[in-house]
C-alpha cells in the first residue's frame, strides 16, 4: 500500500509525496481517500522518488492526478522520480509526462 | 477470470505441452525424426515460453528460450538431431517441468535448480547458435527509445510489425497488466516505438482507478512469426481489440487500421508516423490521393474523407485479417483434436449416483407395471427400461479412459531405467485403447511402476548374460491390456530369467515367512514375493530390492477389487497379470434367492446355471461332477446361516413349490466353483451400494443393492466365495480322507 502525504505549504504550493507500492491493489483506495477531493494551490510539487513499485494502474493514477491538478489551474512539478517510475516511463516511452518535469526540477536545483 | 485461474490454465497447458514433448522425444529416440515432429516439439517449447513470459516467469522464459533456439536450428537443418542431443533435450524437458512447478522467487532460492539450469545450458552450448548464448536480459531501455528515422525503417521494413492494442478495460482487474505483454514483446524483438494513448482518459468524476484507459500503438522489430506475436495476447484476446499488421502490410492496411480505431484519424496518422510504421511521406501521399478524390465535394473535412476512401480499401486488410483468422482457427482446431473437455470428477460422480437412483426407480416401475397386467403400460415401461440402460452405459462410459495414457508414461520410465541399469530394453505396448474406470487408471500407476521396475531390474538379465544364453541382447518388456468377461486384464511380461523358485524359497525360509518343510505350489511360491519385507535381489539398487513395493502392489490392486496372477518359467520369462473389474458403480447382476434372502451374482462371472438335483453329489463333500470335472460348490444357506424368515412365508413357499436346488457355476480367473441357491430370479441391473465398515469382516459379500420392490439384496463377492469354496473343499477332503482311513 502506498503512503501518501499531502502538505499545503505557505508559499502557495501543495506538496504531494507518494511512497511505497503504487499498484492495482491500492489505487482505488488511494484515489478515493486522497485524490478525489484533492484541492491544490498554485503550484503542486510531486515527489515520486520513493515509489518502490508501480504498475499500469499506478501510472494511470499519476496521470489522473496530473489532470486533476491541471483542472484546478495549478502547475505541477515533479521534484523526484525514482527508479520504479523511470523504468516504467522508459519502457512505455511516457517520458513526456515524467522525464520533462524531472528536467525542470533539475533546472530548479541548478538555479538554487 | 482471476489471475490464479489463468495461472492454473497455464500450468495445465504447460503440462500438456510437456507430455507431448516427451512423446515426440520418445519417438525420436526410437530413430524416427521428421520435420513435423521437430515442429511439434518446437511449438510446445515455444508456447510454454510465450505463456510463461506473460506471467513474468522469467526463469522459465530464459531457459526455454535457449532450448527453443536449439530446436529451431534443428528445424532449419542447421544442426542434426543426434542421440546426444535427444538425451539433453529429454533432460531439458524434465527441467522445464521442474521450473514450471516453482515460482520465480522459489527458483531464485533453490541453488540446485539453478545449478541444473546452468549445467543444462552449458550442455546445450554445442548446438546453440551464437546469438542464443546470451539469455534474454532486460534490454537497455534507452537504446529502445531511440527511434530510427522513417527512412531507415523503410529500408528494414521486412521486419517491422505494427501492433495496435485496445485491451479490455477490465484487463487490470483481471490481473493482466499491459506491462507484462510489453515486457514479453521485447523478448521477441526490439520495441522500436510505443505510443501510449491516453485520449480515453475520463474526467475525475468518471474515473475508476481499476479500469484500463491506456491504448497502445507499438512498432516491433522482430523475426518472430505472427503466431508468436499473437500468442503474447492469448489470455486477453477474447474481449480486447488487437490488430497486428505484418511487416508486409501496405500503406492501405495502415490506413484501414487508422479508420478502424476509435481515435481521431489525423492523430492516429501522426502516431503511426511516430511509431515509424508509416512514413510521413506515405501518409501525405495517401492524404493527397484522398483529397484529390474528394475535390469534387470540397467542403468536407479531410479526416472524414480519409475514412470514406478507406471504406473502399477495406478489402485489403480484410483479406489479411481473414487469412490470419483462418490460420488461428486452423491452429486451434488442430490442437483441439483428440482433446477432452475437463469436467470436475465430482460432478461426474454425482451424475452416476443419480443414474443409480434412476435405475432403481425404473425397476420399481417395471415391477408395478407387470403387476398391473396392462399390456400398453408394460410395453411403455420396456421402452423406458431400454433407454435407462443406454443412459446408464453412456454415463458409465464417461468415466472410462483408455489405459494408453498410463502405458505411454512407461516408455520414459523404461528408457531411463534401462540406461541406469546398462541394459537394453524394448517396450511393446498392446491394447492401449482398452478402457477402464478413471479412478482405477489413477490408482494403477504406482503398482505398474513397481512391477515394471522389478521386471527390468530382476527379471531381465544383463547384456552379457543374455548373450551367454543366446538370447537377443535387447530385453523384451511387454505391457498389454485386454478385456476378459467384465474384467480388464493388464499383463506385464518380460523375456528374462523368470522367477528363481529356489531363491524365493530359501529367502522365505530365511525371513521366517514359511517353514523349511512346507510344501508350496508354484503359484503359492510366486505369491511370496508380495509378502511385506520380501526381496530376493542380492544387491539393493535404488530401483528395487528394498523389499517395499511388491506388497504395496498387491494391496493397491486388492483395494480395487482386483487380483494378481504370476506365471513364470525359468529362463523364459515371467508374466504378471492384474485383473480388475471394469467399474465399481453399476453392474449387470443375476438375482437369486436362498431361504428368502436376495443375492446378486455379478453376471459376468457366471458360466452357466444347472439343476443340482440332476448332478451327482460326491458323498461327504460339497462337490459335483460336472461333465467329468470336479467342481466344489457352496450352499448359500449354510455359509450365511440362513433360516427362513418367518413360518408363514415358509409355509407359503412350501405349498406352492418346494425350493428347487439350483446351482450357479461361476468363474474368476481360472478358478471355477458353484453356488447353490433356492430360486433363480433372472437378470437385473444392480446399483452397487457399499456396505458399512462394520460389515467389512463379512467374507463373500461385496456390497448391497436395492431391489425394485424395496427389498435389499446382497452382492456376492465371487472371488472370495471361490476361495472359500476351494479351501472348504480342501478341509472336507482331508476330513473325509481321515474318515476313510
Amino acid at each position: 500500500m502506498a503512503d501518501i502525504k499531502i502538505t499545503q505549504k505557505r508559499d502557495n504550493s501543495t506538496e504531494i509525496i507518494i511512497s511505497g507500492e503504487l499498484t492495482i491493489y491500492c489505487v482505488m483506495e488511494v484515489y478515493q481517500e486522497y485524490f478525489q477531493q484533492l484541492k491544490v494551490k498554485e503550484i503542486t510539487l510531486l515527489q515520486l522518488g520513493s515509489i518502490t513499485e508501480i504498475d499500469t494502474a499506478g501510472v494511470q493514477l499519476l496521470i489522473m492526478l496530473m489532470k486533476i491538478i491541471s483542472e484546478q489551474n495549478s502547475n505541477y512539478q515533479i521534484t523526484s522520480l525514482g527508479e520504479a517510475v523511470t523504468d516504467y516511463s522508459n519502457l512505455f516511452q511516457l517520458n513526456r509526462y515524467f522525464i520533462d518535469f524531472e528536467m525542470i526540477s533539475i533546472e530548479r536545483e541548478d538555479q538554487q | 477470470m482471476s489471475l490464479d485461474a489463468v495461472l492454473q490454465t497455464f500450468y495445465v497447458e504447460a503440462q500438456e505441452h510437456l507430455e507431448s514433448m516427451e512423446n515426440v522425444l520418445l519417438k525420436m529416440d526410437e530413430g524416427e525424426c521428421d520435420d513435423e515432429m521437430l515442429n511439434e516439439i518446437f511449438r510446445s517449447a515455444h508456447t510454454i515460453k510465450g505463456s510463461a513470459g506473460i506471467f513474468g516467469l522469467d526463469h522459465i522464459v530464459n531457459f526455454t528460450h535457449v532450448v527453443e533456439n536449439v530446436l529451431d536450428r534443428a528445424r532449419d537443418n542447421e544442426i542434426t538431431v543426434e542421440k546426444a542431443l535427444i538425451d539433453i533435450i529429454f533432460k531439458c524437458r524434465d527441467h522445464i517441468q521442474s521450473l514450471v512447478g516453482v515460482t520465480l522467487d522459489e527458483f531464485n532460492a533453490q541453488t540446485d535448480l539453478q545449478k541444473t539450469d546452468s549445467d543444462l545450458l552449458e550442455a546445450l552450448m554445442p548446438w546453440a547458435s551464437e546469438s542464443s548464448n546470451q539469455t534474454i536480459t532486460e534490454k537497455d531501455p534507452i537504446a529502445e527509445i531511440t527511434t530510427d528515422n522513417a527512412q531507415a525503417n523503410e529500408e528494414a521494413s521486412d521486419k517491422f510489425w505494427h501492433i495496435s492494442l485496445r485491451l479490455s478495460t477490465d484487463c487490470l482487474k483481471n490481473g493482466m497488466d499491459p506491462l507484462s505483454f510489453i515486457k514479453f514483446l521485447s523478448s521477441l524483438g526490439e520495441i522500436k516505438h510505443i505510443e501510449t494513448i491516453i485520449d480515453n482518459f475520463p474526467t475525475a468524476s468518471d474515473y475508476d482507478a481499476e479500469t484500463l484507459y491506456f491504448a497502445y500503438e507499438i512498432s516491433l522489430q522482430s523475426d518472430a512469426n505472427l503466431e508468436a506475436i499473437e500468442n503474447t495476447f492469448m489470455f486477453v484476446q477474447d474481449d480486447s481489440d488487437i490488430s497486428i499488421l505484418p511487416p508486409s502490410a501496405k500503406v492501405d492496411d495502415y490506413l484501414a487500421l487508422i479508420d478502424k480505431l476509435p481515435e481521431e484519424n489525423q492523430r492516429l496518422g501522426d502516431i503511426l508516423v511516430n511509431c515509424g510504421s508509416l512514413t510521413k511521406h506515405s501518409l501525405e501521399l495517401a492524404l493527397i490521393s484522398q483529397s484529390k478524390e474528394t475535390s469534387g465535394s470540397g467542403e468536407e473535412g479531410v479526416n472524414h474523407k480519409l475514412g470514406e476512401l478507406l471504406t473502399e480499401q477495406h478489402k485489403v486488410p480484410e483479406t489479411v485479417v481473414n487469412a490470419a483468422l483462418n490460420k488461428q482457427q486452423q491452429n486451434k482446431s488442430q490442437s483441439q483434436e483428440g482433446k477432452q473437455i475437463r469436467i470436475d470428477s465430482n460432478r461426474l460422480d454425482h451424475l452416476i449416483n443419480l443414474i443409480g437412483e434412476l435405475v432403481i426407480n425404473q425397476q420399481r416401475i417395471d415391477l408395478l407395471s407387470k403387476n398391473s397386467k396392462n399390456p400398453p403400460l408394460i410395453e411403455a415401461v420396456d421402452d423406458f427400461e431400454n433407454f435407462t440402460n443406454q443412459i446408464r452405459d453412456a454415463a458409465l462410459s464417461l468415466r472410462m479412459v483408455p489405459i494408453g495414457g498410463t502405458f505411454q508414461r512407461f516408455k520414459r520410465l523404461v528408457r531411463d531405467t534401462a540406461q541406469e541399469l546398462g541394459k537394453e530394453v524394448e517396450l511393446t505396448i498392446d491394447g492401449a485403447e482398452t478402457e477402464l474406470d478413471r479412478l482405477m487408471v489413477e490408482k494403477l500407476g504406482d503398482p505398474l511402476t513397481h512391477i515394471v521396475r522389478n521386471a527390468m531390474d530382476h527379471g531381465l538379465e544383463s547384456i552379457e548374460e543374455r548373450r551367454a544364453v543366446g538370447k537377443s541382447v535387447k530385453g523384451q518388456l511387454k505391457l498389454s491390456a485386454y478385456h476378459e468377461a467384465s474384467h480388464i486384464v493388464i499383463a506385464i511380461s518380460d523375456d528374462g530369467n523368470g522367477i528363481d523358485k529356489e531363491r524365493v524359497r530359501e529367502k522365505a525360509i530365511e525371513k521366517g515367512i514359511i517353514n523349511a518343510d512346507s510344501q508350496l505350489t508354484d503359484n503359492e511360491l510366486f505369491h511370496l514375493i508380495f509378502h511385506p519385507g520380501f526381496s530376493t535381489a542380492a544387491a539393493v539398487t535404488n530401483l528395487s530390492g528394498r523389499g517395499v513395493g511388491m506388497d504395496v502392489v498387491k494391496r493397491n490392486v486388492e483395494a480395487l477389487q482386483g487380483s494378481i496372477d504370476i506365471s513364470s518359467q525359468t529362463g523364459v520369462g515371467s508374466e504378471f497379470k492384474i485383473r480388475l473389474p471394469l467399474t465399481l458403480a453399476i453392474i449387470d447382476g443375476f438375482h437369486v434367492e436362498a431361504k428368502g434372502t436376495h443375492f446378486i451374482i455379478p453376471q459376468a462371472t457366471i458360466i452357466e446355471c444347472i439343476d443340482l438335483a440332476n448332478h451327482l453329489d460326491i458323498k461327504g463333500r460339497h462337490c459335483i461332477n460336472l461333465r467329468g470335472e470336479m467342481i466344489p460348490y457352496l450352499n448359500m444357506a449354510e455359509i450365511f446361516n440362513l433360516t427362513s424368515g418367518d413360518e408363514h412365508s415358509l409355509k407359503d413357499t412350501m405349498l406352492q413349490h418346494p425350493p428347487k436346488r439350483e446351482l450357479v457355476i461361476v468363474q474368476f480367473g481360472s478358478d471355477v466353483a458353484g453356488i447353490a441357491v433356492d430360486t433363480l430370479n433372472g437378470e437385473i441391473q444392480t446399483v452397487v451400494k457399499p456396505l458399512g465398515p462394520i460389515f467389512k469382516a463379512l467374507k463373500g459379500i461385496g456390497g448391497s443393492s436395492l431391489l425394485g420392490n424395496g427389498d435389499i439384496a446382497f452382492i456376492l463377492d465371487v472371488p472370495q466365495l471361490i476361495e472359500l469354496a476351494i479351501s472348504n473343499e480342501i478341509t472336507n477332503k482331508i476330513t473325509s480322507d481321515e474318515r476313510i482311513s
